[in-house]
């Protein structure tokens, strides 16, 4: 079944009368209050008898919570949540704690500046306002990092009680179809819109719960897909089911039922903007609201990496070997976190290529500003879309042997290699990244290096280390690819490259997490 | 047949001492009315685990060991009370070689009897099987080997969701994906559950409804909710699993979105197997 194109509507079709208001929050707080999930740790009921102090607690928690919830699983946070606030009680606590241990209880988390930017926002609330967080939505978005409009409108209005709307994910969702909003979800006047609703739509009287109610409502029953409007306790206000209704009656009595011509007679009144001509092969049901959003596809990236294992050579046991670990920079991807050394192998700007061009093929060649990120390998002349610094293995050990040299002090030419050799390429999915990891394992003689200090960027640490450090996902597949190798190769020693990729998918485990990162080692 | 003399009317039997008396170094003495049970509990964790410690102490022997890989665990459990007798006077490891363990256990018949002897300090493990009619018996010594064991903490965890199913069906699941797929999705929903594969090949799913099949308890699927969960697996892994199914006629599966699964099979009153598998990295990030 296809439902006609979306009619011309007025703006105030997405707006609700008082009577309605009224109507939504009384129904939907009977709701809340009898269907509520109760299994969820920083969900507690508000108190009007706490004092600043206790509010102020609560404010940290829900902080939390909430930056914990932004993209991730209710079930997977419940977990983590737990566990931070047994590491982190108070403000106070997570304010003296070291950028490691923060990270480090995030690990598998993802979006790791979301870890970093709580902790930088709880050094600064305990400096400047002794760990009490602000109480209303507009200074907590201007006054803490990392505080968005909605995290703002949460905290404000779950912990201190505040008459603020907010918007997230499910809200919007709610909104979109309480109000059949059929406009680009990432556009502003959409954002505005719901907002605007938002905001109208939140009660004096617990206002936190009636905001966790419409989250609630879609997490649960307004969800993405399959919505439950059976059950919905808002279903009688809701415009998006109102549209199925009339249409499906529309479409079986075969008549018109109303002529929509003469709303637009009435010129003096302000006709909606906001949405988007309707698609042709729009499902009948609630769920063309939200409108989907344009997805791009994700932007493809190639990464080299490079295991670094220095190793006594007289020793056998592998517990005396050392890894060279690398902390990512403060801010963009995976920010803070510890990395193998690795190069990213798509920058190439446009007036590199420029010059790569008229240059004569050859192998290797450096640029004359010598820095290792605009090294470009051998290329083709007349090949200006060129992207990837390197091609082929051999391509990439030579930038990786360059980068060793110029940011570690490692020279390959005058130490003693005792293997390396390409472990495959590995593919890790971020949301707008396709990222693929070629991954190499060096192993080098420990005493034909010099020892170098361990700095807070660069560390030496042991195999067991590894497996508690906080590395991303993506690379901890590679360090299974090299145990891997450890157990096959153990005795035969390869000295040429192997030019095939390792074949990943042959080994049972390859791709499944460390039992490690769930389960802690118990003392003996 | 019945005019016959008994062997032991005209052969004084040698061996009768190992079984009935123990002398006072013994450390651990445990007796099995029947030694499959060890025998099918050997195959159900030899191909996870090559070494591990069991450990004995009064309340029974207990297992826990991880695979090389890291991403699976075995947790053992025999209770001393399905033991007749059972007597293990302190905390003792016992350091076995599950290969060489599974060897002799080969030699037991599946109704001997089989008593499980450890002295003191002493370096072997003895097995004794004596058959049902006590016409043979066979004792067996097991060098032991100090394992550096690694014991986890798991913690109590509430699970979202929790399958109880057949089994022989659990094990007909991961035989028939593996046919297509390295990896299985595992969808549990209020109706029901969903294992399904990708390959090369093609694609394939089975879905298992929560149903109330009273007349036959052993097959019914049952499935307790608190949220529905989705999660990816190595097939190769829940397939090792299923070595276990001799022991069970039913299986439990424990979910909750990103943490490892939890496989058990219960032992009638004596005890359980449990296995968990570390879940597929997601696209998360």
């Amino acid at each position: 079944m296809t439902a006609p194109k979306l009619h011309r509507h007025l703006a105030s079709y997405h707006k609700f009368s008082e009577i309605e208001r009224q109507q939504i929050q009384k129904d939907l707080l009977k709701w809340f209050d009898l269907e509520k999930r109760t299994h969820l740790p920083w969900r507690k009921e508000f108190d009007h008898t706490l004092d600043t102090e206790q509010r102020a607690q609560r404010a940290y928690e829900v902080w939390v919570s909430e930056i914990m919830l932004q993209q991730t699983q209710v079930a997977t946070t419940i977990p983590y949540y737990n566990k931070w606030m047994t590491s982190f009680p108070t403000i106070h606590d997570l304010a003296k704690a070291d950028i490691e241990t923060v990270n480090k209880l995030w690990a598998g988390l993802g979006y790791y500046s979301r870890a970093r930017r709580l902790w930088e926002g709880a050094q600064k609330i305990c400096r400047e306002s002794n760990g009490v967080l602000p109480n209303t939505a507009k200074s907590l978005e201007e006054k803490v990092p990392g505080v968005g409009r909605y995290t703002a409108g949460a905290i404000a209005s779950i912990a201190w009680g505040q008459q603020a709307g907010t918007v997230d994910g499910n809200i919007a969702r709610v909104y979109s179809r309480l109000r059949a909003i059929g406009g680009d979800p990432k556009g502003k006047s959409t954002i505005e819109l719901q907002w605007a609703l938002a905001d109208y739509m939140v009660p004096q009287d617990r206002p936190g719960d009636f905001n966790q109610a419409l989250m609630e409502l879609g997490a649960t029953l307004c969800t993405p897909q399959k919505p439950d409007c059976k059950h919905c306790p808002v279903q009688k206000n809701c415009r998006a089911l109102e549209e199925v209704k009339s249409t499906q009656k529309l479409l079986s009595s075969e008549k018109r039922v109303k002529d929509e011509s003469d709303d637009e007679s009435e010129v003096d009144i302000e006709e909606c903007h906001v949405c988007l001509p309707n698609d042709i092969d729009d499902e009948l049901s609630v769920t063309r609201y939200p409108r989907k959003a344009v997805k791009k596809a994700p932007r493809e990236e190639e990464c080299a990496v490079c295991i670094v294992e220095k190793k006594p050579a007289d020793s056998k046991n592998p517990l005396d070997s050392k890894f060279l670990l690398v902390k990512r920079p403060k801010t963009g991807l995976l920010a803070g976190l510890w990395e193998f050394p690795s190069v990213e192998l798509n920058e190439t700007c446009v007036a590199e290529k420029k010059s790569a061009k008229k240059r004569k093929p050859s192998k290797a060649v450096v640029s004359s500003d010598d820095s290792e990120d605009d090294y470009v390998p051998e290329q083709k002349s007349g090949s200006p879309t060129l992207k990837l610094l390197a091609k082929d293995s051999d391509e990439r050990q030579a930038i990786m042997g360059k980068h060793l040299m110029t940011t570690f002090d490692i020279d390959l030419d005058s130490c003693n290699i005792l293997r390396r050799t390409e472990l495959g390429s590995v593919v890790h999915l971020f949301s707008h990244i396709r990222k693929t990891y070629h991954m190499e394992y060096l192993e080098i003689d420990a005493d034909s290096i010099d020892d170098v200090e361990d700095t807070d960027q660069v560390q030496w640490i042991s195999r067991d280390e590894l497996a508690l450090a906080a590395i991303p996902t993506g690379l901890k597949k590679g360090i299974k690819l090299m145990e891997n190798l450890a157990t096959v190769g153990a005795e035969k020693k390869i000295k040429s490259t192997p030019r095939k990729k390792v074949k990943i998918e042959k080994d049972p485990a390859a791709g499944t997490r460390n039992l490690l990162s769930f389960f802690q080692q118990k003392p003996k | 047949m019945d005019a016959l003399p008994n062997a032991s009317d005209f052969f004084f039997f040698p061996y009768s001492h190992l079984t009935t008396t123990t002398t006072l170094d013994t450390m651990l003495e445990a007796r099995l009315q029947q030694a499959k049970l060890l025998k099918s509990l050997l195959e159900a964790i030899k191909e996870l685990v090559t070494e591990c410690n069991f450990d004995c102490n009064d309340s029974g022997i207990a297992l826990q060991a991880m695979d090389n890989s890291h991403v699976a665990l075995v947790a053992l459990l025999l209770r001393s009370d399905g033991f007749d007798p059972y007597r293990c006077d302190r905390n003792l490891p016992l350091g076995l070689n599950l290969t060489n363990l599974n060897k002799i256990l080969k030699c037991a018949g599946n109704d001997d009897i089989l008593t499980l002897k450890a002295d003191d300090g002493g370096d072997t493990l003895s097995l004794v099987f004596e058959s049902k009619d006590n016409d043979k018996i066979c004792e067996y010594d097991l060098k032991l080997m100090d394992i550096d064991s690694e014991h986890l903490g798991i913690p109590d965890t509430s699970y979202d969701a929790i399958v109880h199913m057949s089994s022989a069906e659990f094990q007909r699941i991961c035989r028939d994906l593996s046919q297509i797929s390295e990896s299985v999705k595992i969808d549990a929903t209020k109706d029901g559950i969903k294992f399904s594969g990708e390959g090369e090949v093609g694609n394939g799913s089975i879905t298992l409804k929560q149903n109330a099949n009273v007349d036959n308890e052993d097959e019914a699927t049952r499935i307790e909710l608190q949220q529905s969960v989705s999660l990816t697996f190595s097939l190769k892994y829940l397939a090792n699993f299923t070595k276990a199914t001799p022991l069970s006629t039913r299986v439990t599966l424990s979910m909750s979105n990103d943490v490892p699964l939890l496989v058990e099979y219960k032992l009638d009153n004596l005890g359980y197997v449990r296995y968990y598998l570390a879940p597929k990295i997601g696209e998360e990030n």
